[in-house]
């Protein structure tokens, strides 16, 4: 039995265990954009204060396909992290970084090649000293390419060609943003050593790339930093392009792709820059939300506009994303599966679109997906690190900004400007990719879309 | 042992690496090493290192496109001129500026790697205790 006294203890427990939510609450929502932006040795870092015993530290570039001058380097670029060094050879890095227990990772987007490691906390400077190793002293050698980097390639280019969305995807952006963004990103096998190498010294120069950490000690991070990367340059050599880009300009249009493993077809929009810039805009990813087509609830087709529409197709799946990057963004509407149901899907998204954009949406709908995009926004800022890319960007091209001002923009989201923003869409110039059996696949005329 | 020290060239490169700079003792190094033939057949030093087993043929794969044709012609000529019991004629030969190493610096570094292997291998590892 339960003491008098216990029985009051647990209760003021409880109200005290509601309180401390609460106030966490509140804390949470402001811990979670306590950023740190500060330069060490001309190199700018970017911390994110959160407790606990692991870190995770990542060099950003400012080298993504966007800025390549010859197809394949950022790919190249991003596959040479973690190989040969002037000091170690790689088989030496994979095995010490084994040791500690940690994990790395490099990749490449459309406008940022990074490579980073998670790591326990106190393993920092060894992460710090190898990323300015990998950034300053990597050896690129052809064999590398031959032995190690094409098979990955081959697999990656493989995977990319048998994917009809991926295609759809990858076409309508460079429909849309021609050259610069529209850079393909597909891998490219039979690179050239002494081109990667060069790209390598105009990516990585103090003022082209930036460290973004989590978990790890701001002040410390500077110290090594400042040790470690004193020696690289801080520019790139004038011989080399610059890697400067044009500002991305909107074009839109229809491209028709044959393939016979499935088909796609993605219909997309002007969308928002990223939501740390200054032009965010914050209805572009609640039309996202609002458009949807995924399920939030497993099992079910879900409720949005879109999803509506693979309720009523079975075996098409829709899927809208609102993919940004630093000046611009791509609205885009994903719909895959077989030719004929995708044809018949494809017609009755673009009317729901339509229906949605010119007529006003319900009421019900767009509450639905303010509070979406509200959540969306806020769990991506859970994350470690949301969106390493975006984040180590906004530090090299511009004062990084905390993501407080979008996080504030999108819970202050009114229902008129999303109703306003769905309107602008519909009358703007469309970008439509239809890949897979083009006998079936609808044109942009007869999905009713603009192009 | 490393392999391409193997052979008549060791000598000469032992000879010839450390003191590099002094005219006297390149001039006798160069003087060995066209004593030993090899150049009148056209051929050069790293041509003369056993090819076969795995860190040589993994050397070889490592080689552009056109230092392996230069090498395999190289051979054959060599060949060639053996089984005929002719030499190259003087301005055909190689010179000692010619005679430089394409290949052992491949094989030196796939040594490296695989001593690093081995090392890494039989690693004991202890970590420092937390201050």
């Amino acid at each position: 039995m339960l003491s008098r006294a216990t029985l009051r203890s647990s209760t003021s427990a409880v109200s005290c265990l509601r309180c401390t939510q609460r106030r966490s609450y509140a804390a949470a929502s402001s811990a979670s954009v306590n950023y740190e932006a500060s330069e060490a040795a001309g190199t700018k870092l970017i911390s994110k204060n959160i407790p606990g015993p692991t870190s995770t530290l990542a060099l950003v570039a400012k080298a993504g396909t966007r800025y390549q001058w010859l197809p394949g380097l950022s790919e190249g670029l991003a596959n040479f992290a973690f190989k040969n060094t002037q000091k170690r050879f790689a088989v030496r890095i994979v095995r010490e970084t084994e040791l500690l227990g940690s994990q790395f990772f490099a990749n490449r987007t459309r406008e940022a090649v990074v490579f980073g490691a998670k790591f326990m906390r106190e393993d920092l400077p060894y992460f710090v000293e190898l990323f300015a190793e990998i950034a300053s002293e990597t050896k690129y050698q052809q064999y590398m390419i031959d032995e190690v980097i094409n098979p990955t390639i081959d697999a990656s280019a493989h995977k990319f060609f048998a994917s009809p969305a991926q295609i759809a995807l990858e076409t309508a952006h460079s429909v849309a943003f021609h050259r610069g963004l529209g850079n393909s990103t597909y891998p490219i096998p039979h690179l050239v050593a002494e081109e990667v190498e060069a790209y390598a010294a105009a990516a990585y120069t103090k003022s082209n790339i930036a460290l973004v950490s989590a978990g790890v000690d701001p002040s410390e991070l500077s110290k090594w930093t400042g040790e470690f990367f004193k020696s690289l340059p801080s520019s790139a050599p004038s011989s080399l392009p610059s890697l400067d880009a044009v500002k991305s300009k909107y074009y839109g249009g229809e491209t028709r792709v044959a393939h016979t493993g499935g088909n796609a077809i993605v219909i997309a929009f002007p969308g928002t820059s990223l939501s740390r810039g200054s032009a965010y805009k914050p209805e572009i990813d609640a039309l996202a939300t609002l458009l949807g087509g995924q399920p939030s609830i497993k099992w079910s087709a879900g409720t949005s506009v879109l999803s509506k529409v693979v309720a009523a197709n079975p075996g098409v799946s829709i899927s809208t994303n609102s993919t940004q990057y630093t000046d611009t963004g791509l609205l885009n509407i994903t719909i895959s599966g077989p030719a004929k149901v995708v044809a018949k899907a494809a017609k009755e998204a673009a009317a729901a679109i339509k229906s949605a954009s010119e007529g006003s949406p319900a009421a019900e709908d767009v509450k639905k997906a303010l509070a979406q995009a509200k959540f969306k926004a806020f769990d991506a800022e859970t994350a470690d690190i949301p969106a390493i890319d975006l984040i180590g960007l906004s530090a090299i091209t511009g004062t990084v900004q905390t993501s407080e001002e979008s996080l504030k923009a999108i819970a202050g989201l009114k229902e008129s400007a999303l109703k306003s923003a769905a309107k602008g869409l519909f009358s703007g110039k469309a970008t439509v990719v239809a890949v897979g059996d083009l006998s079936e696949l609808p044109y942009a005329e007869e999905l009713g879309l603009n192009v | 042992m490393p392999l391409f020290t193997k052979g008549y060239t060791a000598f000469t490169r032992a000879v010839a690496k450390p003191v590099a700079n002094s005219s006297l003792l390149t001039s006798m190094a160069n003087a060995i090493q066209s004593a030993a033939g090899y150049r009148a057949l056209g051929l050069r030093a790293d041509d003369l290192i056993p090819e076969e087993n795995e860190v040589v043929q993994k050397a070889l794969s490592r080689l552009s496109p056109q230092e392996h044709y230069d090498r395999v012609f190289r051979l054959r000529r060599g060949f060639q001129l053996s089984l005929a019991h002719h030499l190259l004629p003087p301005h055909e030969q190689t010179k000692p500026e010619e005679d430089i190493c394409y290949l052992s610096p491949y094989i030196a570094e796939i040594e490296a790697e695989n001593q690093e292997r081995e090392d890494l291998d039989a690693v004991i590892v202890e970590r420092k205790a937390k201050s």
